[in-house]
C-alpha cells in the first residue's frame, strides 16, 4: 500500500498526467496518419523526453505507443489505408462497414476493443513481470548470453518469406554495434584513428530515427501528391448492446494472445493484429460476415494489436530484451535517464517500475476516453497535407538525432541510415532485425565473454544449468520449429 | 528483384570479408591469458553468419521462379523525387555547421514546401518560418538542446 502512496505522491504528478495525455493525443494523430507508424512516432518524439525525468519521459512514450497503435484504425476504417501496419487487418472489415455508412460503429468497436486488449495486457504486465524479474535475478552471464542469442534467432521468425534477408539485416546491426571501444578488453574496433565519433560507438537512436522515420518519409515523398479525402459520416460511435456482447467475447481473448505475442522478442503489433483476426474468425458466431463488415473482425485485430503493447514491455523491463521496435527505443530512453532495463530495475527502481505499470493503465484509459470523445476531431487529422507534414518530419528527424549527444555526426548517421533503410525496403529487407541486432548483439557478446572469463575459458558454462538448457531448447525451436512442423505436416498428409 | 538481391548479396559479401580481414588482425585470446576470446572473435563469428546468409540469398535468387522475379522500379518520377530530396538533405547537412540551424532549416523548408505544395510564395515563407521557429524554440528553450552553438546568425 505504501508503494502506491509513494507512486501517487512522487511519480504520478499532474505533470506526468499532462505528458501522458499529450503522448496519447499525439500518438492517436500519428497513428491515424497513413505513413506515420508507432515506431516512427516514438523515435521522432524521443528527443522531447531528454529533458524530462524518467517517469515523465517513459510514460509520454507509452502514451504515444498505445495511442498510435489504436490511431491506426481510424484511417484503416475511413480510408482503407492502415495508419500503421498493426491496423492492416482492421482495414478489411472496418472499411467494409464504413462503406455501408457505419463508420462510427466500426470506430466505436475499434476503440473499445483496443481498450480491452490494452487492459488485458496491462494485467499480464502486472502479474508476469515481477515473477519473470525474480527468475531473471538467478540468471548468470551464460544464461543472459543464451537469452540474447534466442532473441537474435527470433529474427528468422519475423522476417516473413525471406529469412536470410532478415538475418542479413540482423547481422549488419550486430556488426554496427561492434564499432568503438570493446567493453571487455577496451580495444578500439573498426574506428578510424583519432576519430572520437567512432571510438565512442555508433549510437542506435539516430539509426532508429533514420531507419524508421527518415526512410518512411522518403517513401512518402514517392507519393507526396496523392491526397485522400475522408467522406464518411460518423454516427452511433458508442457500441450497442449486441455489438458489446461480441466485443466482450472476442477482445479479451485476442488481447491475451496479443500479449503473449508481444512477449516474444521481435514480434510486434502487426503480427498480433493478424493472429487476432484469425482467432476471431475461428470463434466468431458469424464467420461468414468476415470480409464484409463484421464487428467481430474489427474487435479481434484491435484487441490483438493493443494487447501487444503491454506484452512487449514485459521482456523489456524484466530482461532488458525489447519485445518490439518501439520498446527497443524505450530501452534507449531509459538508458539516457541512467537506468538499465532488466531484473535489477525491479529492486533498484521499484517505484518507477510500478509507475510504468499504473501509467500504462492510465494511458489506455485516456486512449479510450479521447477515442470516444474526440473521434470526429481525429478524423480531421487525416486532412493534414503530406506536402507540409513530410518536410516538418525531416526537420524533426534532424534535430531529434542531434539532440541525443548534441553531435552533427549523429545527424549524418541518421541520414545514412534513412537512405539505407529506403533501399533495403525496395529489396524487401525488413529493418526491425537491425535494431534487434544493435541491442542484443552487444548484450550477447558481453555476456558470452564475461561467462568465459568467470569460468576460466571453460565452454561447459553454457550448458551448466536448467535455465541454460531451457534457452537452448527455445533457440532450437526458434531455428528449426517451423521446419519440423512442416516435415510432420508433410508426413501426416 | 533478382538484380536487387544480387547487389545486396555483393555488398554483404564485401562487408563480411572486410570485417573478417580487419578483425583477424586484432589481439587473440592468448594475448590476454584469461581465457576470454579476443575482441576480433565476435565480429568474425557474425561475419561468417552474414556470409552464410549471403550465400543462401544468392542460391535462392539464382533458383528464383521467373514469375516471382518482380521488377524494382528505381527510376520513376517518384523515386527521382526521393533521390533529389536525399541530395538536398545531404547538401543541407554540409552547410548546416556554417549557416547554423535557423537559416539552413528555413531555406530547406522553403525549398521543400514550395516544391511539394506549390503555394503562394508568401504563404510558403510563413509556413517555413513557423516550422523552423517552433522546432528551434521547442528544442532550444524548452528542452535545452544547444542548437545555437554552431554556424552564423544564430540567436
Amino acid at each position: 500500500m505504501s508503494l502506491f502512496v509513494e507512486i501517487f505522491t512522487t511519480s504520478l504528478t499532474p505533470m506526468v498526467f499532462l505528458y501522458m495525455a499529450i503522448g496519447v493525443l499525439s500518438g492517436i494523430c500519428i497513428g491515424a496518419l497513413p505513413g506515420l507508424t508507432a515506431t516512427m512516432g516514438v523515435a521522432l518524439l524521443l528527443p522531447m523526453t531528454f529533458g524530462m525525468d524518467a517517469a515523465q519521459g517513459i510514460l509520454m512514450l507509452l502514451g504515444i505507443y498505445c495511442g498510435a497503435i489504436y490511431g491506426g484504425s481510424i484511417s484503416a476504417v475511413l480510408l482503407h489505408t492502415p495508419g500503421t501496419p498493426a491496423s492492416a487487418a482492421t482495414a478489411i472489415d472496418g472499411y467494409a462497414l464504413s462503406q455501408k455508412g457505419e463508420a462510427g460503429r466500426a470506430l466505436g468497436t475499434a476503440t473499445l476493443s483496443s481498450y480491452i486488449g490494452g487492459l488485458v495486457s496491462v494485467a499480464c504486465l502486472w502479474l508476469i513481470s515481477p515473477l519473470l524479474a525474480k527468475l531473471a535475478l538467478k540468471f548468470s552471464s551464460a544464461e543472459f548470453f543464451l537469452l540474447a542469442v534466442f532473441g537474435l534467432c527470433i529474427i528468422g521468425n519475423i522476417s516473413g518469406e525471406d529469412v536470410e534477408k532478415g538475418l542479413i539485416c540482423g547481422c549488419i546491426g550486430v556488426l554496427v554495434a561492434c564499432v568503438g571501444i570493446d567493453s571487455v578488453t577496451s580495444y578500439i574496433r573498426f574506428s578510424p584513428e583519432g576519430n572520437y565519433n567512432f571510438m565512442g560507438g555508433i549510437n542506435y537512436i539516430p539509426i532508429m530515427i533514420g531507419l524508421f522515420a527518415m526512410s518512411q518519409a522518403f517513401e512518402n515523398i514517392e507519393s507526396i501528391f496523392e491526397e485522400e479525402e475522408v467522406q464518411a459520416k460518423l454516427t452511433n460511435i458508442l457500441p450497442k448492446k449486441e455489438d458489446l456482447k461480441k466485443i466482450i467475447r472476442i477482445a479479451p481473448l485476442t488481447g491475451l494472445i496479443g500479449t503473449f505475442i508481444g512477449i516474444i522478442p521481435g514480434a510486434g503489433a502487426d503480427i498480433g493484429s493478424f493472429v487476432g483476426y484469425n482467432v476471431a474468425r475461428s470463434i466468431a458466431k458469424e464467420p461468414e460476415l468476415f470480409g464484409k463488415g463484421s464487428v467481430e473482425a474489427i474487435s479481434g485485430p484491435e484487441g490483438g494489436n493493443n494487447g501487444v503493447t503491454g506484452g512487449a514491455m514485459i521482456p523489456m523491463l524484466t530482461l532488458g530484451v525489447p519485445g518490439d521496435a518501439v520498446t527497443a527505443i524505450m530501452i534507449g530512453a531509459l538508458t539516457i535517464q541512467g537506468l538499465t532495463p532488466g531484473p535489477m530495475l525491479f529492486s533498484t527502481n521499484k517505484v518507477l517500475v510500478y509507475t510504468i505499470f499504473l501509467g500504462m493503465f492510465i494511458a489506455n484509459t485516456l486512449m479510450c476516453l479521447f477515442g470516444f470523445a474526440g473521434i470526429r476531431l481525429f478524423t480531421k487529422v487525416l486532412s493534414v497535407p503530406k506536402v507540409i507534414l513530410t518536410p516538418a518530419i525531416f526537420v524533426l528527424c534532424i534535430i531529434g538525432s542531434y539532440a541525443m549527444k548534441n553531435s552533427l555526426f549523429d545527424v549524418w548517421v541518421m541520414l545514412i541510415a534513412g537512405v539505407v533503410g529506403y533501399f533495403l525496403a525496395k529489396v524487401k529487407v525488413p529493418t526491425s532485425p537491425a535494431i534487434l541486432g544493435l541491442i542484443l548483439g552487444p548484450m550477447a557478446e558481453k555476456n558470452f565473454r564475461t561467462a568465459l572469463l568467470k569460468s576460466g575459458g571453460d565452454p561447459s558454462v553454457f550448458v551448466g544449468s536448467v535455465i541454460a538448457w531451457f534457452f537452448i531448447f527455445l533457440i532450437f525451436i526458434s531455428l528449426f520449429g517451423g521446419k519440423i512442423k512442416a516435415l510432420l505436416f508433410q508426413k501426416k498428409n | 528483384m533478382k538484380k536487387g538481391n544480387l547487389v545486396l548479396a555483393a555488398v554483404c559479401a564485401v562487408l563480411g570479408v572486410g570485417v573478417i580481414a580487419v578483425a583477424s588482425g586484432y589481439p587473440k585470446a592468448a594475448d590476454y591469458g584469461t581465457g576470454v576470446p579476443g575482441p576480433g572473435l565476435w565480429p568474425i563469428a557474425i561475419s561468417i553468419v552474414l556470409l552464410a546468409c549471403t550465400a543462401i540469398l544468392i542460391y535462392r535468387t539464382l533458383r528464383m521462379n521467373p514469375e516471382k522475379d518482380t521488377k524494382i522500379d528505381l527510376w520513376t518520377t517518384g523515386t527521382r523525387r526521393v533521390y533529389l530530396t536525399m541530395g538536398i538533405l545531404f547538401l543541407y547537412l554540409l552547410v548546416l555547421p556554417f549557416l547554423g540551424f535557423i537559416i539552413s532549416t528555413f531555406v530547406l523548408e522553403l525549398i521543400f514546401i514550395q516544391w511539394f505544395a506549390k503555394k503562394n510564395p508568401i504563404i510558403t515563407v510563413v509556413i517555413s518560418a513557423a516550422i523552423t521557429m517552433v522546432v528551434y524554440c521547442a528544442f532550444r528553450f524548452v528542452l535545452n538542446v544547444p542548437v545555437h552553438t554552431f554556424g552564423i546568425f544564430t540567436i
